[in-house]
């Protein structure tokens, strides 16, 4: 437990540390938050085109739809603006990048994925808080229940990143193949589940895991159960054991590359 | 006085080429969007109540792969034209004996058409698959090839006139991520403006957007010479009216420029 909290001490001071960072820029900070909120809010404009021709999709309301955007966006801007180098991890690998966090005294995976904040991810985490206040019935138990499975998929996201990444450490150059389904993830993540059909399904709830990511979470939040909750937490601790474990395994092939660099 | 910016259009493309299997694999999402939408289409399709005027579930898929070719096939050079102005490097391009703006339209060109021949073989081969073929002619096909070719040419000046404001702002990547969405909602990327409330398909008709994305994805699927002439005429318009915006913006632009060291 001791070990967890020092994690996330390290985490949470990386964190300051780059927000600060990109709070000098302060054109490019505002500009990166609230332009993504906007962003954001016009992809809903689709599904309201839709939604004024139809009650439902297969199931899903509009008030569905938008808690889906919601989960995805909160999950991914956390991830994103927490972990800022969770999709560059191929290239960081292949490129030999990882030798720097190997020589310092502190966990390498962690380390190399708080190194950096993407931003605007900070303007995905708040459409999705604003969305699902603005057009969703909301009370203080869902509030909370959106962002504990908004954590959860965030922390499934970037399992799932850490693992697409250290294929690289198997083949070489990833950073394509890592893009690609990280890309498949949010593409399917926008879209509701009742569309898709037998293999894909299956496939959206193990390969490619976007039903832990969005669709369970959503179902959570339409029709809580302890039950499902309970499966929604245990996939995500069994999520971080297998990036772990991959990573670890990966790093005893890795290469150090003779990239000569300096970090300030 | 155009052989050199054809060179750089070839040179381009062929620097596309040189990394095949990473370019080809860039069209997996391509596939995968349209993958979505027929399921999409085809969910509403039997769902009561949604109908479009001329539009079946397999027009919206046709219209979709040749909207999201477009969208999918513009070469991206905004973050690089960022750069430029930002570090100074477009000070390298003055006394190059070429106009930097024509010479990245014709960079973007080179990649573009190589992008979009890919995009419109993948797109095909998935859309005949999943709901079949729709019915249309060569000369149609021509004239909505002419109009996309339009519409592309549009893109880069809407694009790059964004990309000179880095004159003036720190960070212009919010632009685009703008601009893409209102590509997405007045362009017409998912639906044609059938789909849409009369009143915002008359906001939407009103801006360029629509002549980007919609106007070359309906002339494919849905031929009519009337709103073939009528939109080539606006694209030609437009992309005058842009044109002069962008030389004022570079001319003023490049005034501003201030490099130290080299």
């Amino acid at each position: 437990m001791g070990g967890a909290a020092w994690e996330a001490g390290f985490v949470w001071e990386h964190f300051k540390f780059n927000l600060a960072s990109a709070m000098e820029y302060k054109w490019s900070f505002v500009s990166q938050v609230v332009f993504m909120v906007l962003n954001d809010f016009l992809l809903l404009f689709f599904w309201w085109l839709i939604f004024g021709k139809v009650q439902d999709i297969g199931g899903w309301t509009f008030a569905d739809v938008i808690a889906m955007h919601a989960v995805l966006a909160a999950a991914y801007g956390l991830s994103v603006s927490v972990f800022g180098n969770v999709n560059r991890l191929a290239r960081i690998i292949a490129e030999g990048q990882l030798d720097y966090y190997l020589l310092l005294p502190r966990n390498p995976l962690l380390h190399a994925l708080v190194s950096r904040s993407d931003i605007s991810g900070l303007g995905d985490a708040a459409f999705g808080l604003a969305a699902l206040c603005l057009f969703t019935p909301v009370t203080w138990g869902r509030l909370a229940l959106f962002i504990a499975v908004s954590v959860a998929a965030c922390t499934v996201y970037t399992c799932f990143a850490v693992i697409t990444g250290s294929i690289a450490f198997f083949i070489g150059n990833a950073q394509t193949i890592s893009l690609q389904l990280l890309g498949a993830l949010i593409t399917f993540g926008g879209y509701p589940d009742s569309i898709f059909k037998g293999l894909v399904r299956a496939v959206l709830y193990s390969v490619v895991p976007v039903g832990f990511v969005v669709y369970l979470p959503v179902s959570l939040l339409r029709n809580f159960s302890a039950a499902r909750f309970s499966g929604l937490l245990a996939f995500t601790v069994a999520m971080v054991w297998a990036a772990r474990c991959l990573f670890a395994v990966g790093l005893r092939r890795y290469e150090s590359g003779n990239l000569v660099s300096a970090k300030i | 006085m155009t052989a050199k910016y054809f060179h750089v259009a070839r040179v381009s493309m062929r620097a596309r080429t040189a990394y095949l299997a990473d370019f080809l694999l860039g069209s997996v999402f391509y596939a995968l969007i349209l993958y979505v939408f027929v399921q999409l289409w085809s969910v509403l399709g039997r769902t009561r109540g949604f109908a479009v005027e001329g539009f079946g579930p397999r027009e919206l898929v046709w219209y979709l792969m040749a909207s999201e070719a477009i969208m999918l096939g513009r070469a991206r050079f905004e973050q690089e034209t960022d750069e430029e102005v930002k570090t100074g490097a477009i000070a390298y391009y003055l006394n190059k004996p070429y106009r930097y703006v024509l010479f990245k339209l014709a960079s973007y060109w080179g990649e573009t058409a190589l992008k979009m021949a890919l995009n419109i073989a993948i797109g095909a081969t998935v859309a005949l698959l999943a709901v079949g073929p729709i019915r249309v002619n060569a000369a149609h096909l021509l004239a909505a090839l002419a109009c996309a070719a339009m519409a592309l040419t549009l893109n880069f000046l809407i694009s790059m006139a964004l990309s000179l404001s880095a004159f003036w702002v720190e960070d212009t990547a919010p632009f685009f991520w703008i601009y893409g969405k209102l590509l997405f909602v007045l362009g017409g990327l998912f639906a044609p403006m059938e789909v849409y409330p009369d009143a915002l398909a008359r906001v939407a008709r009103a801006t360029p957007l629509n002549y980007v994305l919609y106007a070359p994805a309906r002339l494919f699927v849905q031929f009519d010479m009337d709103f073939f002439m009528s939109a080539l005429m606006m694209q030609a318009v437009w992309i005058a009216a842009l044109s002069l915006l962008v030389m004022a913006l570079y001319s003023m632009g490049v005034k501003r420029l201030n490099v130290n060291g080299g």
